[in-house]
């Protein structure tokens, strides 16, 4: 009888993913990050070959990282986190605990809380993705100022600086730069999506010309053969914002979160991950890879995060009204 | 109803059971999301603030509006799709029928937000089909927008419509479309007072399932909404917000969608449920032979409606075999490579999603079994109570209940967030309402007094329903649970709420590729969550006979 022969085909199937799921070891060390799939598993299997420690990870944006983590102060779940603009780890940094790694003493400063509660093991550089098939190589835009004009309204996508660390960034960067009346006609021209990885992805799937973007991001997709994404990189400045590793204070596997830490910082990890995932690195020993330009040749904005911190609820109230009202 | 004493209080145990288990996961939980509501964001204080600032700005009203007119529309044009299909599929001789109407129910396994990414991989501003029509010189502006969404939850969620009204239709006995016609009444006339009244419930019945499933979704608009702003996806980004977030404005967000799906959803109970004609279709009506010409018709009609509902099917499977670098896909070349990272490199989501369904599908079986046989046994208002309960999950938006399930149990002695529990619990509660449906409508048609001979002839009561209930109910049971353990497999919106570390399911691995903008890899697991959904499917098909489908609301 079929039926009889299909129910213990799923018998036999339900059983086995029963004991598929209950025996996976107990993972060592959680990370919490909001990085690309691919890119912690290559740090996860590269540690856990060189320590035979385990990484379990837990991948969630950012802001909600920071929610879970400081929920779970009591009872930390997580022991390090890993990615996130480093102005979202100071405004969190008592959830954090002070650790001076060997491997971030040559970092330059401003990649180091002076604190030691987090270390940026490498930037994100803001850049304008345009998709040529929608915008002419000569209509493109070149800088923050471009963007600002009311011909690009609603033609330029960023993400909601109110969830998004690197969004949040590139706004205190163009206000940095044009002050508030910048940021008032940033926020009439661009239409905010719910995550910056919608950014990139609609922005090369060509449902939208021009995105604010990373620029790790947006070379995914020329350095996969896509010929429809171009990078600028602003005229006036590209903003540069660090991206942070932590340990969570009172994680239940320290010694194991600090050998962790102690890889994502080392050389051959940065180096790795900016041949294969184009994230620069901070460590200044890094050579340059072909396709991007050397980072000596951009005019750089650094944000300052304690100072980017300071202004962020003021700056995202104001910025949270003109986008509310705009009509 | 005469209950003997002894099966009264057995019975009453369960009933006090089941109300308890619905009150600590859906009633306690939701609690805290109204009370945030109606707090003042800085002062905690009383207020009507929240809400009126939901109805004020300029922003929540355009949500609130692009909610209801994309809900809407999905809906109508569900009913528009489902109900012909329904009918000729039913009622008319057409060639491939069981085929037809097998397919009719698979929509359903495809998470939401696959088929949005799919389509838009078509008709996307630089979809390949666009770019076919813009090599023919046609101008199309692309998919993304308001247009998408409508048009992906239609082609989704029309099943719905056609699974409750196929039921719906066959259960009017023959007789009374005869006796209509011997009294001398039209082809068109039998069918306005006769089989539309039969059905009309059905259809709002339907139609309510894809309201409530729509507004309450959010990956779909945030996929191919293109910059089209939904509530639900306001009430869940406002939730998971830590800098401008505020948790009063998420709850008001999310207390607004729920009384639009509470309120709609009473109404069908009150005023439609109650003229439906119950009754049990001793010969269904007789399958009309019609001439070529409008078979043909009928025929086309299905299939091309169909193939346009199964056309992310085929964008998965084939993008799950094509070679990608990085976010950019090469169509055209063949490549194993993703789907065997999948099943080799990464197995523990599959491995997730199978163990949380059918731990959750399993415990639903025998609280739906439970349930439905005291919601259809027991007259009066108590049994009426528990089916409303029971119903309340439908109506909550799947992220609106992870959240509050996953504040109230955060410590405590029930401290279950961050556990595989955590998921369970939500999938059961969720999910059950569909095996209630299920089981319960085939009990109605079940005379009582079999088990009240049985229990007075000394059978204690729970043995009298184990033997002699639940053999009747046992199609229903099965198709119930199959159905929930499938759309577990594709649940989304309380899973990326609720996973916590090595528990990440299917449905969320894909969703972060998409999101990550690596196609290849999400298919890959769209492929493994297809296949592993077909196999019940055929299962289900072998169980209950040809083109017998559960969700029918009796």
């Amino acid at each position: 009888m079929l039926s009889r022969k299909g129910l213990a085909a799923a018998a036999t199937a339900a059983m086995l993913s029963f004991f598929g799921a209950v025996l996976p070891a107990v993972a060592d060390v959680v990370l919490y990050s909001s990085n690309q799939p691919e890119l912690l598993d290559m740090v996860c299997k590269g540690f856990e070959e060189t320590s035979g420690i385990k990484v379990t990870t837990v991948r969630l944006g950012t802001g909600e990282a920071m929610k879970r983590i400081a929920a779970e102060k009591n009872n930390p779940l997580a022991d390090i986190f890993w990615s996130g603009d480093i102005s979202v780890l100071e405004a969190a940094k008592e959830n954090f605990a002070p650790y001076d790694s060997p491997e971030a003493q040559g970092l330059p400063a401003g990649y180091v809380d002076p604190d030691k509660r987090w270390t940026a093991g490498n930037t994100h550089l803001m850049i304008l993705m345009v998709n040529t098939k929608l915008v002419d190589e000569k209509e493109m835009p070149r800088s923050w100022t471009d963007i600002l004009d009311p011909k690009w309204k609603d033609k330029v996508v960023m993400a909601d600086p109110a969830k998004s660390g690197s969004a949040y960034s590139q706004i205190y960067g163009v206000y940095n730069l044009y002050g508030l009346d910048g940021l008032t006609k940033l926020a009439n021209n661009v239409r905010t999506l719910d995550s910056s990885s919608l950014v990139y992805k609609g922005t090369a799937e060509g449902e939208f010309p021009v995105g604010i973007t990373m620029e790790y991001a947006a070379y995914r997709y020329i350095a996969g053969g896509s010929d429809a994404v171009k990078m600028v990189y602003p005229s006036d400045g590209t903003i540069s914002a660090p991206e942070g590793v932590a340990l969570v204070a009172g994680g239940a596997h320290p010694k194991e979160a600090r050998a962790f830490f102690d890889y994502l910082l080392s050389r051959e990890t940065v180096s790795e991950i900016f041949r294969r995932f184009y994230r620069r690195p901070a460590r200044t020993d890094v050579d340059d890879i072909q396709g991007l330009p050397s980072i000596k040749t951009l005019k750089l904005i650094e944000n300052n995060p304690a100072e980017a911190n300071r202004v962020q609820k003021e700056l995202l109230g104001r910025w949270r009204a003109m986008v509310l009202n705009k009509q | 109803m005469n209950f003997p004493r002894s099966l009264f209080s057995a019975w009453n145990c369960i009933f006090a059971a089941a109300l308890a288990v619905l009150f600590l996961l859906v009633v306690y939980p939701m609690f805290s999301i109204f009370a945030a509501s109606f707090a003042g964001s800085e002062t905690g204080v009383f207020t009507l603030d929240n809400y009126a600032q939901v109805f004020r700005t300029p922003f929540y009203l355009r949500c609130l509006g692009n909610s209801l007119l994309m809900s809407v529309a999905a809906t109508l044009f569900s009913v528009a799709a489902g109900v012909p299909f329904a009918f000729f599929l039913t009622r008319f001789k057409l060639p491939c029928a069981d085929l037809l109407r097998t397919l009719g129910a698979l929509p359903l396994i495809l998470p939401t937000f696959i088929g949005a990414e799919a389509w838009l991989l078509m008709l996307g501003r630089n979809g390949f089909i666009t770019r076919f029509m813009e090599g023919a010189g046609i101008h199309f502006p692309g998919i993304a927008g308001m247009h998408g969404m409508i048009l992906v939850f239609t082609l989704q969620f029309f099943p719905f419509v056609f699974l409750t009204v196929s039921a719906a239709i066959n259960s009017v006995d023959r007789s009374l479309e005869e006796s209509a016609r011997n009294l001398g009444a039209g082809t068109l006339r039998v069918l306005r007072t006769i089989t539309f009244p039969v059905i009309a419930p059905s259809i709002a019945a339907g139609g309510l399932i894809v309201f409530c499933m729509s507004i309450e979704n959010f990956g779909v608009p945030t996929i191919i909404g293109g910059g089209i702003k939904v509530l639900a996806e306001q009430a869940y980004s406002e939730f998971i917000n830590e800098l401008g977030g505020n948790p009063s404005m998420a709850g008001a967000l999310s207390s607004v969608l729920v009384f639009i799906t509470l309120a709609l959803t009473l109404l069908q109970k009150l005023v439609i449920e109650r003229r439906s004609y119950a009754m049990s279709a001793l010969r269904p009506p007789e399958v009309i032979r019609l001439p070529s010409l409008p078979t043909f018709a009928m025929t086309a009609y299905c299939a091309l409606l169909l193939f346009l509902a199964l056309a992310p099917f085929i964008v998965v499977l084939a993008a799950a075999v094509t070679e990608s670098r990085g976010p950019v896909m090469y169509y055209g070349s063949f490549s194993l490579e993703n789907l065997r990272k999948a099943l080799q490199v990464a197995p523990r989501p599959v491995f997730n999603s199978f163990f949380l369904s059918t731990t959750a599908s399993l415990i639903g079986m025998v609280f739906g079994m439970l349930v439905s046989y005291l919601v259809v046994r027991r007259k009066g208002i108590s049994g009426y109570v528990l089916d409303l309960a029971m119903m309340l999950p439908l109506v909550i938006a799947g992220s609106v209940l992870g959240i509050a399930l996953a504040a109230t149990y955060n410590r405590g002695p029930l401290a279950l967030t961050g556990t595989w529990v955590i998921l369970v619990l939500a999938y059961f509660v969720r999910k059950t309402p569909f095996a209630v449906k299920s089981a319960s409508a085939l009990l109605q048609q079940v005379d009582a007094s079999v088990e009240e001979a049985s229990v007075n002839l000394g059978v204690p009561p729970l043995l009298s329903f184990l033997k002699v209930v639940v053999p009747d109910m046992l199609p229903g049971i099965i198709a119930g649970t199959i159905i929930m353990w499938v759309t577990t497999l594709a649940e989304l919106s309380s899973t990326v709420v609720l996973y916590y570390g090595p528990w990440a399911t299917m449905t969320i691995q894909i969703f972060q590729y998409i999101g990550s903008g690596d196609f290849g890899p999400a298919s890959a697991y769209g492929a493994v969550l297809i296949f592993s959904v077909l196999l019940p499917l055929f299962l289900l098909n072998r169980f209950l006979g040809k083109g017998t489908m559960p969700l029918g609301n009796g």
